[in-house]
């Protein structure tokens, strides 16, 4: 202490200083650095963790489509919103996901937003919102996706036909074809149409599967109609603006304003040949005003002896398929 | 001043009572000061990697590796290097998601401009370092992305080897014909395709095979060609493996429009389509073509078929099965000062 009563002087305390701020330096960027590298090991898992959801959300979705396609095809009841059962259905899935990663400690969030139909009919378009929060940090993204519907290894049913021939005695299957049996027949036939004789016992494909013969009016080369023939034997789908789209024949419809889907439903070979019948593509057929249904001039695509394979086509189908006109 | 302070102390100390206070506080400070410094060190020491070479440079591997980069086709080159900051992982073009697949675009991209693209942006400046993608299969060619050999006596010389799968895209696969179903194939779903070949008579006929005898039979699939693919692309048929046992095997290409019954035997190499499909198309822009192949169905046997389209003049060495799909490889990238 010296005689003016200051323990330090100005002179010891300036010489202390540096010292206190080097000190504060030290703790300040030990601790700076141990929050950085943490966060940074945390924003890389968080990436892994949408990318686990980028993955799973399509094929969840398929395999939720095809759950609610085949129990339409065994109740033959249509669901009354599909978009909004599928996002649902979707999200029971992917709540279970959430919860494994919940139960470990994570915050993780992932909402289906919607599902709707896409530009190409072969696939249906998923958004979904994934938060994901663990620690200090946190990440939101929106992601959009396409379902494909069409693998051929995993095949979709198309539901429509066993809704509208519920009430028309019923379909049944086998293996990979439906067979209308009376049903269609008689659907026609209570609609006053001519010639509904011809689709006793029509039958159609089951799956969606997409035609390789693109552009369509290839169909109707060579003359012969082997190119024809080998779609129908296949049972090809085909993109058509007055076609239902997938999720439009989950609930039953031959129609919608969506970009769809079409398929011949072909009568069984005959001996003798009837020149008109109601045109024998789905949306046609299945048309959901007495009007849409119309009539079609026969086209010869294959012969085997005396039994001759026929279809019903009206003029812009043979316009789109390269089909000669009636 | 200090100076004249020092001289002029009547007591006649050398050490006044503040300075000896004052030293005594500082060699406190330094103590714990001392002490935090050995805490910090420690703690590098513990989680190796802070703040060093090592730690930046695997982080920035990590993201080299599962970024597609910003912008995501940097590699198409629309933006100038400068803005460019790098990525490997590939974008699916239909779901838009990133893929843990390396793409051998971006690769390329990276190798012809490394430099540019590496130094301050994934690496700190001043760094050297190497970097190979080689393929598990040795048959294949390893791509070298940047080539410099570290000196014998560099120090801290860091070694990040990781396991990837890389897309080589130097060809598209256009069909294949595999001798087992995809796993997860439910086989009462799936059924074979009806070939064009199913109407004809006698040996023309192609019955459809059912996928769980093991009869001799024909498999066949259709798919697309456009008039580009033929002009742009040198399409090929191939086996794998390249040599067949099958000594029954063959294949036929033809269309609905031109069907034709000459099969062909599958020979030990590639056999380049292009004259086959211009004739079966014509002049018209696309064209349905079915590929049929036959096979003994004898297990011990079995071989797959693939049609791929290859870059124009790829050497008959890469036009292997293996291209068509992506390859698992090590991402070997040496970091040294
Ligand atoms: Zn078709
Ligand atoms: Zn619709
Ligand atoms: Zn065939």
């Amino acid at each position: 202490m010296d005689n003016n009563g200051y323990v330090m002087t100005g002179m010891s305390f300036l010489l202390i200083l540096p010292i206190i701020v080097l000190f504060m330096v030290l703790i300040n960027l030990n601790y700076a650095d141990t929050e950085s590298k943490s966060q940074f090991i945390q924003s890389e898992s968080i990436s892994n963790v949408v990318h686990d959801f980028e993955l799973n959300i399509p094929c969840l979705g398929r395999q939720v489509l095809k759950e609610e396609a085949f129990t339409v095809v065994n109740s033959k009841k249509p669901l009354f919103d599909s978009r909004k059962s599928t996002r649902d259905n979707l999200q029971l899935k992917i709540d279970q996901i959430t919860q494994s990663y919940n139960n470990k400690g994570w915050h993780v969030n992932c909402t289906v937003q919607s599902i709707s139909e896409s530009d190409d009919p072969f696939q249906v378009e998923v958004t979904s919102l994934v938060m994901v929060q663990k620690g200090k940090v946190a990440h939101k993204q929106v992601i959009h996706q396409k379902i494909p519907i069409n693998d051929p290894n995993d095949p979709l049913p198309d539901p429509m036909p066993f809704v509208k021939c519920k009430d028309y005695g019923g379909i049944s299957i086998d293996s990979s074809r439906i067979y209308y049996g009376h049903s269609l027949a008689s659907y026609l036939e209570q609609r006053g149409k001519k010639n509904w004789e011809i689709y006793e016992n029509a039958s159609s494909p089951l799956f969606i599967k997409k035609c390789p013969y693109d552009p369509f009016v290839g169909h109707g080369v060579p003359n012969t109609m082997e190119t024809l023939k080998n779609c129908l034997d296949n049972g090809f789908y085909h993109e058509s603006n007055d076609g239902a789209c997938y999720l439009c024949r989950l609930e039953g419809k031959s129609t919608c304003f969506h970009q769809g889907l079409e398929i011949f439903i072909l009568p069984p070979p005959i001996n003798n040949q009837t020149n008109s019948a109601p045109c024998s593509v789905d949306h046609v057929v299945f048309g959901d005003d007495n009007d849409d249904i119309y009539p079609g001039g026969c086209i010869q695509y294959h012969q085997e002896g005396n039994l001759i394979f026929l279809l019903y086509l009206d003029d812009s189908h043979r316009k789109k398929y390269g089909l000669p006109p009636i | 001043m200090l100076g004249k302070d020092f001289l002029e102390n009547k007591g006649g100390q050398v050490l006044s009572m503040d300075l000896l206070l004052a030293l005594v506080i500082i060699s406190v400070f330094l103590g714990v000061s001392a002490n935090a410094l050995d805490l910090v060190s420690s703690k590098m020491d513990e989680s190796s990697y802070v703040y060093s070479l090592e730690r930046i440079t695997t982080d920035n591997a990590n993201i080299l590796l599962s970024t597609p980069g910003t912008p995501e086709d940097w590699e198409e080159g629309h933006q100038s290097l400068s803005m460019v900051k790098p990525g490997l992982a590939e974008v699916d073009s239909v779901t838009g998601t990133v893929n843990k697949t390396l793409s051998m675009k971006k690769i390329s991209k990276l190798g012809e401009n490394y430099h540019e693209l590496m130094d301050g942006k994934v690496l700190p400046f001043g760094l050297n370092s190497s970097m190979i993608i080689s393929p598990r299969d040795s048959s294949l060619e390893s791509v070298t992305i940047n080539n410099q050999e570290h000196p014998e006596d560099a120090k801290d010389i860091l070694i990040i080897n990781r396991t990837i799968m890389c897309d080589y895209m130097i060809a598209n696969i256009l069909t294949s014909i595999v001798s087992n179903q995809p796993s997860g194939t439910s086989s009462d779903l799936y059924k074979p395709l009806f070939c064009p070949h199913c109407n004809l008579t006698q040996n023309f006929k192609h019955p459809r095979e059912e996928s769980e005898n093991n009869k001799p039979g024909w498999k066949c699939k259709p798919f697309i060609v456009t008039q580009n693919d033929i002009n742009t692309t040198d399409i090929y048929i191939m086996t794998d493996p390249p040599q067949i046992m099958d000594e029954s095997a063959c294949w036929i290409i033809d269309s609905t429009q031109n069907i034709s019954d000459s099969p062909m035997i599958f020979k030990s190499s590639p056999y380049r389509l292009n004259e086959k499909l211009s004739e079966l198309m014509g002049d018209k822009d696309n064209a349905t073509i079915w590929v049929h192949v036959f096979s003994s169905g004898n297990t011990d046997e079995a071989f797959n078929v693939y049609i791929g389209s290859f870059l124009k003049n790829t050497s008959l060495e890469k036009v292997k099965p293996q291209y068509l799909s992506p390859q698992p490889c090590n991402f070997i990238f040496k970091v040294w000062i």
